[in-house]
């Protein structure tokens, strides 16, 4: 077995760690935690949520197998690598709102047999595709007659607030989620709020009264900690009646800039019969043929149009970026729907997420993770060139360092979209042309096809880079 | 409308109940802990609700539909 490195995100739960070796992802689990993962694996629930997809794949390592530097734990986990770690801040609301649902869902099988999670972190859920998957295994332990939810807070935190600011104020959480890594306090949604939502038994009781017990507890002298601790138990009943109230709750919840038809509405509001993007998705289901990427990252994904045909052409997995929030809410409802290997993920290009978290390394940055095998990046260069007043050079050097081959869509400045884009603003690119852009291109990898796809002159430029510059 | 009146009742019974003394401020979980305690009964009535919910409508339903063939012949 090959050196292991300790998963920098995995610190916190002292019952064991995660760590890569070469391809596998191992899980150690602690002396300490042997008795309650025991109970639950001999509960028969593992296999079960492993069968149905809920859960990530868990196969125990034979011990003649472990490394010698893991001699002390009480066993070994390997799980089968997700194609693409994704954040909850980079989650569209549909994603986040699927991934509570995944959570809750859980929750409340595990409850029926006796077991619960221990915590309810949105990080503990990951994305295959458009299925949300649970994977922390040491989450789950035995319940213990009369205990309260003991995720409770973390739940809210960081999944139903996020979806309250959409849902009620139509407010993408992504920015603040990703500042604030632990979530959007209940304390400070509380006081965003309108009247009309506080009417609500659901806000009430999920948001205000606790934001109200925060703030009473705050402000509270210690002698309040005994009555803290004489609470009373809480029911099984009652366990599982906070869930439902949740899941039934969440369940309904769709963005307040949206409505409730955002998957119908792209049906009527879309055309396929448009020639230039029939020759675009032409050549991505061509370029996606010949390169057979096992990953692939489309950039400026949209609402999936070319990450499908890309996906058609033989791309094993795509993982789309968008910067718009209503784009990749219907790109993963339209993967949901439709059942495509094909994660949608929000991203500002010109500020990607960054190493952050614990010594910056708990949540990995964009192209720490982007380790792709071929990009595309269509109608895209032109919001970070003239959008965002990134040198093209600098556009197409970082383009071309995503992936080792790709198509790099190049919009000229007389196309109507530029055009809109200097309407109001003074034309302060006069190096932003096709000659500057192929000469990028070529300083870099080499151009192995281009191809106009418009009467205004998009030109779709092929690079490979594998070959020795 | 029957829901939002359910939901008004219960705000101000909750309400009623929140005029208690300050609790500590143990962790950022003790709020959540002390909410479970003040309406962990209520969301227990919730799930045994909604659970029988279904069942209790399709009982109302068929009832009335019964009496409602009866006054059509």
């Amino acid at each position: 077995m090959s050196d292991m490195t300790l998963n920098a995100g995995s610190f916190r739960d002292p019952s064991g760690h995660v760590y890569e070796s070469g391809s596998q992802i191992l899980r150690t689990v602690h002396e300490r935690a042997r008795s309650a993962y025991e109970q639950v694996r001999d509960s028969g629930i593992l296999s079960e949520l492993v069968a149905a997809g809920q859960l990530i794949g868990c196969a125990e390592v034979e011990r003649d197998n472990w490394p010698s530097q893991l001699s002390d734990v009480a066993y070994l986990i390997e799980h089968p690598r997700i194609p693409f770690i994704s954040y909850p801040y980079e989650w569209s609301f549909y994603e986040l709102k699927a991934a509570a649902l995944h959570h809750l869902d859980i929750q409340i099988a595990l409850l029926k047999r006796d077991i619960v999670l221990s915590d309810a972190s949105a990080y503990n859920v990951q994305f295959i595709g458009p299925k949300p998957v649970f994977i922390d295994l040491l989450s789950l332990r035995p319940y213990r007659e009369g205990e309260f939810w003991q995720g409770h807070r973390q739940f809210c935190e960081q999944f139903l607030n996020p979806l309250l600011l959409r849902a009620i104020l139509g407010v993408p959480h992504n920015t603040w989620f990703r500042g604030s890594l632990e979530g959007i306090p209940t304390l400070h949604l509380a006081k965003m709020l309108p009247l009309k939502s506080r009417l609500s038994w659901n806000v009430f009781s999920q948001v205000l009264m606790p934001a109200s017990l925060e703030q009473r507890a705050l402000d509270a002298p210690e002698a309040s900690i005994e009555k803290a601790k004489s609470n009373k138990k809480l029911s099984r009943a009652a366990y599982n009646g906070f869930l439902l109230q949740l899941r039934n709750w969440i369940a309904r919840l769709n963005p307040a800039d949206t409505g409730k038809t955002v998957w119908g509405e792209y049906a009527n509001t879309h055309t396929y019969s448009d020639d230039e993007a029939g020759a675009k998705k032409l050549a991505i289901r061509e370029f996606a043929a010949s390169v057979k990427p096992s990953r692939l990252i489309d950039l400026g994904c949209n609402t999936g149009d070319y990450s499908v045909a890309a996906l058609e052409g033989g791309a094993e997995y795509v993982i789309g970026f968008d910067f718009d929030q209503r784009a990749v809410d219907k790109a993963f409802l339209r993967a949901e729907d439709q059942k495509l290997n094909f994660l949608p993920l929000w991203l500002d290009a010109a500020n990607p997420s960054p190493n952050q978290g614990w010594k910056q390394a708990e949540r990995r940055g964009f192209v720490e993770r982007a380790n792709a095998d071929a990009l595309i990046a269509l109608a895209f260069e032109h919001h970070l060139a003239i959008g965002r007043n990134v040198p093209l050079q600098d556009v197409v050097d970082w383009l071309v360092s995503l992936a080792p081959v790709g198509i790099i869509e190049f919009v000229p400045k007389n196309d109507s979209t530029v055009q809109k884009m200097l309407a109001l603003r003074e034309d302060i690119f006069p190096d932003y042309d096709e000659a500057a852009f192929e000469s990028a291109i070529r300083q870099r990898a080499a151009l192995v096809g281009k191809q106009v796809i418009s009467a205004s002159g998009r030109t779709l430029y092929r690079y490979d880079r594998t070959g020795a510059r | 409308m029957p829901k939002i009146l359910t939901s008004f009742s219960l705000l101000v019974i909750c309400t009623a109940v929140l005029t208690r003394p300050a609790y500590a401020y143990l962790d950022p979980g003790t709020a959540s802990m002390l909410l479970q305690g003040i309406i962990g009964g209520v969301a227990a009535a919730g799930a045994v609700i909604s659970l029988n919910y279904q069942r209790l409508k399709h009982a109302i339903q068929s009832r009335l539909g019964r009496k409602d063939d009866k006054a059509g012949k």
